[in-house]
């Protein structure tokens, strides 16, 4: 290397500078579990304002997006511009779910774990288990910004990959897809536009005055452990459980769900008593990269669905069983 | 025909050839006084000609029928009229219809993501991940189910932060047909 340098050294001058643009910027040294941390900090830490897709089986839905730190603090407000009318406002603790058409409000817990423009990441031991995240030297253009591309390969077929494109500049995730074992992107996330820096303040992206009118519903969990409510589910695939809870599913008062994660994907079980409102057989469903399975076990409907394969949402759903002689909670 | 008599012919006549094209092709209508144009200055000669190109187009077996004359009429015209084959009423409409209907595929996805899903799922296609998934297109339940659904996804985003997107439905397709 230094001998190429030495014989042309204008050039190398230039490409030294022009290096140390690129890897000051993308910083080669760090591991791609880092980059990912990065990625959440980015898309705390920074103001940003764009319009983002998704393209899952074959739909789009766009939203546009706003967000705003400051102190330590950020907020976030959420159009969602195809279909019906919803604006979603965040802060660090509380998300509002305003649908226009209903006049509805729904507050919901901020959730621990995050969505896009971040990584859902819960544990990096379980990641480096489950993936080989490897940040790849080339460079892409999304929304007019160059991005690095980092690809999350999975270990075994029980998961899927992704394909990240993570901004130069500023680490943001400006691009994600999901890959099937064939390599094909079944389900996509990207910016179309984005904005840096000085946008909105925080002010413009908190709920308006006039929601207070609007009749609210609030979503609660009440923390559980599934072995106390009678069921038993080991970790399957490399998927354990990071969150139990008791809590409401639309109109189905009283359901557990149990949240798994092999790292980075995640996939939820629902317990319920089965009832009339349930399909009489056993079944799935499938939209992009999310699998549904639903079943029944004697007096009790579960359903499984994440994005992961259906062989896995299925092997999830066979491994939840109840523990025999237990009374359950739950009530009909 | 040769490329001379071509450039002398008149636009009225092209105008008309395109219309008898567009005719054969069913885009056209066909009004009693047109039908009559058909005996004057050869186009109903065209008119047997168009039919047939139309029908060895769409049948490759013709294509061995016609007799040698046919075929070297077919060629002739075919070398010295691609733009015949190329349909004119359909070409002007192409662009205009396909943008049409993408803004119409937009407009029904926006209705189904919350009045109902589709009641029949082709696994294969809804996933892109052949092989993965072996579910076939059954007899779905109904639309409530799909509403069901949206609560269970949106109930797994709200402790997942994940599950790309908003409250867009899918659809059930029964464990039998899984295997």
């Amino acid at each position: 290397m230094r001998q190429v340098f030495e014989k042309t050294r204008p050039v190398a001058a230039a490409l030294i500078g022009l290096s140390c643009l690129a890897w000051g910027a993308t910083g080669h040294a760090e591991t791609g579990e880092q980059i990912l941390l990065k990625v959440q900090q980015a898309a705390k830490q920074n103001d940003y304002e764009g319009v983002f897709t998704y393209l899952q089986a074959g739909r789009a839905q766009s939203s546009r997006i706003a967000h705003a730190h400051q102190a330590g603090q950020h907020w976030e407000k959420l159009n969602v511009l195809d279909g019906n009318p919803q604006t979603v406002y965040r802060d660090g603790k509380t998300v509002r779910i305003a649908f226009a058409e209903e006049r509805k409000l729904v507050i919901e817990p901020v959730s621990k774990r995050e969505h896009f423009p971040s990584i859902g990441l819960t544990d990096l031991p379980s990641l480096s288990a489950h993936y080989e995240v490897k940040a790849e030297n080339k460079t892409e253009r999304v929304a007019e910004r160059d991005c690095q591309t980092v690809n999350i390969v999975p270990r075994d077929q029980s998961r899927y990959g992704y394909r990240l494109c993570i901004d130069q500049d500023t680490r943001l995730l400006l691009r994600s897809e999901t890959l099937n074992a064939q390599g094909q992107a079944i389900e996509q996330v990207a910016f179309a536009m984005l904005r840096l820096g000085q946008t909105l303040g925080p002010d413009a992206l908190k709920p308006p005055a006039s929601l207070k009118d609007w009749k609210t519903q609030t979503v609660r969990y009440a923390p559980i452990k599934l072995e106390d409510e009678g069921w038993s589910l080991p970790s399957v695939l490399g998927f354990h459980r990071v969150d139990e809870v008791k809590r409401a599913v639309g109109a189905r008062e009283q359901v557990l769900q149990a949240l798994l994660s092999d790292g980075l994907a995640s996939v939820s079980v629902f317990v319920e008593p089965y009832g009339e409102q349930h399909p009489t057989q056993d079944g799935s469903a499938a939209r992009g990269a999310v699998h549904v399975v639903g079943k029944r076990k004697g007096d009790y409907w579960l359903t499984v669905l994440g994005e992961a394969p259906l062989s896995t949402v299925q092997a999830i759903a066979d491994a939840i069983t109840p523990i025999s002689g237990h009374t359950s909670s739950l009530t009909r | 025909m040769t490329m001379g008599n071509q450039a002398e012919r008149q636009p009225s006549d092209e105008a008309l050839r395109s219309w008898v094209s567009a005719l054969v092709d069913g885009e056209a209508p066909l009004p009693e006084a047109s039908l009559r144009s058909l005996g004057q200055d050869g186009l109903r000669e065209k008119w047997d000609t168009y039919h047939l190109i139309g029908d060895v187009m769409r049948t490759p077996d013709l294509a061995v029928q016609p007799s040698a004359s046919f075929q070297q009429r077919l060629s002739a015209q075919l070398a010295a009229e691609p733009a015949l084959l190329a349909a004119p009423a359909r070409r002007a409409l192409t662009p205009k219809g396909k943008w049409m209907s993408g803004l119409a595929v937009a407009a029904a996805v926006a209705c189904v993501t919350w009045v109902a899903a589709p009641l029949l799922m082709e696994s294969g296609g809804e996933t892109g991940a052949p092989g993965v998934v072996a579910a076939v297109a059954t007899p779905a339940v109904p639309a409530a189910m799909d509403v069901a659904f949206t609560d269970y996804l949106d109930a797994h985003r709200q402790l997942s932060g994940a599950a790309g997107g908003y409250r867009m439905p899918v659809s059930w397709s029964d464990e039998g047909s899984r295997h």
